[in-house]
């Protein structure tokens, strides 16, 4: 099978070029001395199958960060049979120094002209054809995002290809001949290419002066920010009430009678245990679909680096910098590819400092916990203003993190970053991204969660004759063996056992509720707001926000460090962390009589 | 033209006033940064402009060609520029002329 590497730097549009010529149906893949997964899909390329790979965005192909690394080794030890070479048309010269290392690789090489649109907007006219003389390269202007011209790409490739087959005899690198040198580059840009002199007030232009006011700027990004959850909230909440409806029914009307004669055991078992927790946790889906959709917006938007822009004053003096603040709301998503995301920062030290305070954004496995504990202990209004100080409470715990380790994670890296122009994402961007994310969470939750809930089951059901959950239980007895240590924070042993289970990952906690109490949906609401005060409900969450989020975060902050010094950090810190916060909040409202 | 004219006009990219365009006229950088700063279309020769400044010091808003980017002032004084004789008509009528107002135009 032929290989096609996609190469280009950050903000081409590469990832958007890559869906859209292979559909939904990518997947990750691992590579001979790559630590990290790259998307890959097939594609027919004429007759023949072709697979094609989507490498990280790059600057320079000799730099030092972990991207530019991955690249190079994956050009070392990889046989590649032809390039695609993806530039942001309306930024054409500043990608030239990296297009002429590229061609220096070796392999035929396709350049694609993506983002003709914004170029158009500018006013900017490109000759594909007297460029593509000049390079003696295959040139196709197109368009990923609207996918216009995308029909070029095939005869291009197929060309490239047919290239490879007869180069292929040669085909080690000769660096020291370079084909083409930069100032023919150059001349053939500037022949080909008109940028007009004065560039025209752009909307972004426009944007930006309200966006990024001085005194503005801030709040209204925060307001912006506060906003996306009261919408997760306000239209999340009533399709979750339905659908918990919905399960409860279905149990009582269906499987119910359909399992009445089946062993008491098993019946507990698939009732209690696996209906109970999958329903529980399946219930939210729709508020996380929603959530992933209203955060993939924001970051196509171009809004999340003028964050960066905003707070780099700021962060700077926790020793951090915007980018630190950027990857932190992406962890409001899932901490993981946020803790990938660090890859981008070179300064090690910065990349430390940043990999431990991502683990306090407050991710969306941990806002289910926290929508079902606001929905059973606070009113409707109440609602989002909780939530709300619980993101507040995320940043604060990372800021604090941040100071305190700031000295021994010095920052050295130079803050350079580009700010896109706004762009919009389109219906069809939007839906492409809610749904992988969806079903990567989907694939993450059912793992842990099946498992989750029906260990959960056995602990609080055995030893056989037990009351469930009783004192006597397995859990019971660990809820016990605990307590002296979380009663001072207000966390009864019920919680005790949900909160180990969420060291696992956050999406059980709800699950095992479920599972200890023996019921789901409003009853278990009920029972749960019975049981317990919103002190110990706040003091609760505060715990479950600040504590380790899950094991698919420690194993990446595992891989990403490449230190068990590091990781074992990463999961001490948090633990005292959330015990002393929960402690504090839960002490000074009991003195306070707040219950 | 004195070498007092030719001081005044060589500046850093970091002392432009908000609006103000400039060419830049050398970067003093290590390999590294000096690449990294010409990937995003900042090296010897090009037209930048500084869009604007983020509050309480922070990074600088620059725009070099067609392409936008932030640097922090650090960075941004390693970047020599030479502001061309239009640039100074245009540049402050973006900047507020604070020193004009006088006793009598309160009145």
């Amino acid at each position: 099978m032929k290989r096609i590497a996609m190469l280009g730097m950050p903000n081409t549009g590469k990832s958007t070029l890559f869906n859209r010529m292979t559909g939904a149906h990518a997947k990750v893949g691992n590579w001979p001395g790559l630590t990290v997964d790259l998307m890959t899909a097939r594609l027919m390329i004429g007759a023949q199958m072709a697979q094609i790979i989507d490498l990280p965005g790059i600057y320079d192909l000799d730099g030092y960060s972990e991207d530019e690394q991955v690249v190079t080794q994956f050009l070392a030890e990889n046989q590649v049979d032809a390039g695609l070479f993806v530039m942001n048309a309306a930024q054409m010269d500043r990608q030239l120094p990296l297009l002429a290392q590229v061609m220096r690789q070796g392999f035929p090489l396709v350049l694609v002209m993506n983002m003709v649109d914004e170029a158009d907007a500018l006013g900017i006219s490109i000759d594909a054809k007297k460029l593509s003389a000049q390079l003696g390269l295959p040139v196709c202007l197109l368009s990923a995002k609207y996918g216009q011209g995308m029909e070029q790409l095939q005869p291009a490739l197929r060309e490239a290809l047919q290239l490879a087959r007869q180069t292929n005899v040669q085909s080690v690198p000769d660096k020291s001949v370079s084909p083409i040198n930069m100032q023919q580059l150059e001349d053939a840009l500037n022949s080909s290419v008109s940028v007009p002199a004065e560039l025209s007030s752009t909307v972004t232009e426009k944007i930006d002066r309200v966006l990024l006011h001085p005194w503005l700027g801030l709040p209204l990004f925060f307001f912006v920010m506060f906003l996306l959850f009261e919408l997760v909230f306000v239209v999340g909440k009533p399709i979750q009430d339905a659908l918990a409806w919905g399960f409860a029914e279905l149990r009582l009307l269906a499987l119910e009678p359909l399992l009445a004669h089946a062993p008491a055991l098993l019946q507990g078992l698939l009732l209690d245990g696996v209906y109970n927790g999958l329903t529980t946790v399946a219930s939210f889906v729709p508020m996380i679909v929603l959530f992933f959709l209203c955060m993939g917006m924001v970051e196509d938007t171009g809004y999340l680096s003028r964050a960066a822009f905003l707070m780099d004053a700021t962060m700077s003096r926790f020793g951090l910098d915007g980018r630190s603040f950027v990857m932190l709301l992406m962890g409001f998503g899932c901490n993981v590819p946020a803790l990938m995301g660090t890859r981008v920062i070179r300064s090690r030290g910065l990349r430390l400092l940043t990999m431990l305070i991502i683990p306090f954004s407050l991710c969306s496995a941990r806002m289910q916990v926290f929508v079902f504990f606001i929905a059973a202990l606070f009113s409707a209004q109440a609602g989002p203003l909780v939530l709300f100080s619980l993101y507040l409470a995320s940043v604060l715990a990372a800021v604090l993190t941040s100071v305190i380790f700031k000295r021994r994670y010095v920052n050295q890296d130079p803050f350079v970053l580009e700010i896109p122009p706004y762009r919009f994402p389109t219906a069809r961007q939007i839906m492409m991204r809610g749904w992988t994310e969806v079903s990567h969470f989907l694939r993450r939750a059912t793992r842990f969660i099946v498992i989750g809930v029906v260990l959960v089951w056995i602990l609080t059901n055995f030893p056989a004759g037990v009351a469930v959950a009783g004192a006597e239980s397995w859990a019971g007895q660990i809820g016990a063996f605990l307590n002296p240590l979380l009663a001072p924070l207000g966390i009864d042993p019920n919680l005790t056992i949900a909160l180990i289970f969420g060291f696992v990952a956050k999406e059980i906690v709800i699950g095992s509720l479920a599972v200890i109490y023996g019921q789901e949906g409003s009853e278990l609401v009920h029972s749960i707001a019975h049981q317990i005060s919103w002190v110990q409900a706040y003091s609760f969450m505060l715990f479950t926000l600040i504590y380790t989020p899950c094991l698919s975060t420690i194993a990446t902050i595992r891989t990403e460090s490449k230190s068990l010094r590091f990781s074992v950090l990463a999961v001490v810190w948090p633990l005292v962390l959330a015990w002393l916060v929960s402690f504090i909040f839960y002490q000074t409202a009991m003195r306070m009589h707040l219950n | 033209m004195s070498f007092i004219e030719i001081a005044t006009r060589a500046r850093t990219l970091d002392q432009l006033a908000s609006g103000e365009g400039a060419e830049i006229v050398a970067v003093q950088a290590e390999d590294e940064l000096s690449r990294r700063l010409a990937s995003l279309g900042l090296c010897t020769g090009k037209q930048v402009q500084l869009l604007r400044r983020a509050s309480l010091g922070g990074p600088l808003h620059i725009r070099a060609g067609t392409t936008e980017l932030m640097l922090r002032i650090p960075e941004a004084q390693r970047i020599s520029v030479r502001v061309a004789d239009t640039a100074i008509v245009t540049a402050p009528v973006t900047a507020p002329v604070k020193e004009t107002i006088t006793a009598t135009d309160i009145q």
